[in-house]
């Protein structure tokens, strides 16, 4: 598989002169020239920045147009695949030594140690840390116990420790004080601040749900919140996010404490219980993705940017080892101009295709599973009708909604996903390869949550707190 | 005079506290470098990762430092100050205006935001401490005579400023922290404050839960 998850070197070479359908090959090949440079690190490829100014724009940086220069003295542009890899290995090879930005590290110094070698504001870092770190109030370069137990209770408990906290942890031996800070972690995920329905995990929900409180009347939108909370807390498996066939329902105590629950159904949620794919087929998602379109493009594609953190529109997450799509509503998705996207949109959108939107008919209501939903749509479209239910996620043949379910649970992306949206919130910034040592430990991280049986985020979040980059100052 | 003298005031309390916001007994060079220079400057960290106390966490930092219920700043009486000013100090508001991630950086109103709920948590917390007679949490047995003074070197004062420290920034002040709000009392008498240590408590509690060090984390 082929994937330009990050768009990268290939789009900014490509996109110069080039052809929509353009088939970027360059991250891949990067990596295969630097499979220890921190870019690469656990089966990532190269990020936009290495070429481009920014992720998603077309315009080359410094050590992009260097990479052009060279592959211009080889061919001629527009560049195709097997130009890409016949001449780019050499061309990388002979820019190394070069500064292509100017900022006094080669372009191996940069990508070897993490740094954009196009970016003049991206620079190698070496720590600079104190010779006698207890020398000052917080131990830096080194976890310091105060430092996390703070950060913890503030994250997640939604204040800080108290003083008598602290004096408490500073008077513990070493592993007393780590067995302290987890307990807070724990103490702490059981709180409002954390688990309610309008607390830290639902704030991590928004991007996914995207909640129109004006439209709550056509579709409720609280389910996909409960539900995401649900399995994002407690012994529950994060992959449910995507595949669970039940409900959740929340209610609060008089208390104030939200209690969630599993219920087989709930009033205006009429999708039939083994078509359910999670968050991928709530009402709301369906309504505010779907509406009345025959191919849900939009539904896949939110679904892909917010579960597995690709967003098409940035040409993130492009395949291209699917078969050549067909335009069944002759939205001209084949142009040239447009397959490079639609190669993977058509592809993704054919398990949602039989989901109604705002549509009913075939004995069938809103918001439900109908194998014939787009019959109807013959006498526009006459083609539509034979758009299989089929398609491909991440290179992956699926024959269904519930199949494209269970591949991206199970996919490194979205154990990324998953992982990167906790690194934030904790860490305070995306994980990146400008700063290795942290980068290592979020690929570690996630790792170790694909890897885990129980695929548990309370798991993972325990063993973040753990992590230089969040208890090091 | 009141809050608006003790506002005026606080400028020169900013320049008293100044360098001593920063101090802590046990940084090296607490008391100047050799020869009496300036003093060394702690280390920078690598990875600047300090994160805003963003959303609720401030106003529930303050409610907790100050002993208050969360309710304690409401605009007009009608809205919890925090919610009504949620997405510039840092929240996101997905629900009332579709804004689903916080704002990537603060916004030129945000440090208004911060001070006006410091501010109103103060003034509440001085005035529990300093008017009632039910139980206070921090400004307690300051001997306030009948015109509003206390005695600024009393042991009453010291301890106060110590509770402070511990409730709002869970460690105890340094030496130079502790001057430095004692002599903010100086200032504000001779500025002629009407409740001057009624101003002093607020303003005290003001400076400290409005340092970097509680504003960030």
């Amino acid at each position: 598989m082929r994937r330009l998850g990050w768009i990268g070197l290939g789009g900014a070479l490509l996109l110069a002169a080039l052809p929509a359908d353009a088939r970027p090959v360059a991250p891949g090949l990067l990596c295969e020239r630097y499979p220890d440079a921190p870019a690469c690190l656990g089966g990532k490829l190269a990020a936009c920045q290495t070429c481009h100014v920014e992720g998603g724009s077309t315009k080359v940086n410094a050590f992009g147009s260097a990479v052009r220069a060279g592959l211009l003295a080889e061919t001629a542009a527009p560049f195709d695949d097997s130009e890409f890899t016949l001449h780019l290995d050499d061309v990388l090879a002979s820019i190394e030594l070069d500064d292509s930005d100017n900022d006094g590290f080669t372009n191996l110094d940069e990508l070897s140690q993490g740094s954009y070698p196009g970016m003049d504001t991206s620079l190698p870092s070496e720590p600079s840390c104190p010779s006698d770190p207890s020398s000052y109030p917080y131990t830096f370069c080194q976890y310091d116990y105060d430092f996390a137990l703070q950060r913890v209770s503030i994250d997640v408990c939604g204040h800080r420790a108290t003083f008598e906290e602290v004096e408490a942890l500073m008077a513990t031996g070493e592993d007393g004080k780590r067995q302290a800070i987890h307990d807070k972690l724990d103490a702490c995920m059981r709180t409002e601040f954390w688990k309610g329905p309008t607390g830290q995990l639902g704030e991590l929900a928004h991007r996914k749900v995207r909640p129109v409180t004006g439209l709550q009347d056509f579709a409720d939108f609280i389910p996909d919140y409960s539900l995401f909370i649900h399995a994002n807390t407690g012994d529950r498996n994060v992959q449910e996010v995507l595949v669970a066939q039940y409900l959740v329902s929340v209610t609060i105590t008089p208390e104030g404490e939200s209690i969630y629950s599993v219920v087989d159904s709930l009033p205006e949620q009429p999708l039939q219980a083994d078509k359910r794919a999670g968050m991928l087929t709530t009402p709301w998602g369906l309504f505010y993705n779907t509406m009345f379109t025959a191919i849900p493009r939009s539904t896949a594609a939110q679904a892909y940017r917010a579960f597995l953190n690709m967003d098409i529109a940035l040409q993130e997450g492009l395949i291209y080892e699917t078969p050549e799509p067909t335009d069944y509503d002759g939205a001209g998705v084949t142009a040239d101009a447009c397959i490079g996207c639609h190669r993977t949109i058509e592809a993704l959108a054919g398990p949602f295709s039989r989901y109604n939107g705002l549509q009913e008919g075939n004995g069938t209501t809103f918001f439900q599973y109908d194998a014939n939903r787009l019959e109807p749509f013959a006498g526009l479209y006459p083609d539509l009708p034979n758009m299989p239910e089929s398609g491909y996620l991440l290179g992956q043949p699926v024959d269904n909604l519930l199949e494209w379910a269970e591949v991206a649970a199970n996919s490194d992306e979205f154990y990324q996903a998953v992982t990167e949206d906790y690194w934030k919130l904790f860490v305070g910034s995306p994980p990146t390869p400008e700063k290795p040592a942290a980068f290592e430990e979020y690929t570690a991280l996630w790792q170790s949550l694909r890897d885990d049986d129980g695929h548990q985020v309370t798991k993972m979040l325990h063993r973040l707190i753990d992590t230089e980059a969040y208890g090091a100052p | 005079m009141h809050l608006k003298d003790c506002l005026l005031l606080f400028a020169t309390c900013l320049a008293t506290l100044g360098s001593a916001a920063c101090d802590d007994s046990s940084t090296p060079g607490d008391d100047g470098g050799p020869g009496g220079g300036p003093p060394d400057l702690p280390p920078t960290s690598n990875d600047a990762a300090l994160k805003l106390k963003a959303g609720f966490r401030f106003r529930n930092d303050v409610a907790q430092a100050l002993g208050l219920d969360e309710t304690f700043c409401s605009e007009l009486g009608l809205a919890d100050c925090a919610a009504v000013h949620f997405i510039i100090m840092g929240g996101a508001d997905a629900f009332g205006s579709g804004l689903y991630q916080p704002l990537p950086e603060t916004t030129a109103t945000s440090p208004l935001a911060f001070d006006r709920v410091a501010i109103a948590g103060c003034l509440s917390r001085a005035k529990i401490d300093l008017q009632s007679s039910g139980e206070g949490a921090i400004f307690v047995g300051l001997g306030v005579d009948e015109d509003g003074r206390m005695d600024a070197n009393s042991p009453a004062a010291s301890a106060a400023i110590e509770r402070l420290y511990r409730r709002g920034l869970a460690r105890n002040p340094s030496t130079g922290e502790t001057e430095a709000l004692l002599k903010l009392y100086a200032a504000i008498e001779e500025q002629g404050s009407e409740a001057p240590a009624e101003d002093w408590a607020t303003l005290s509690c003001f400076s400290v839960l409005t340092t970097l060090e509680n504003i960030f984390y």
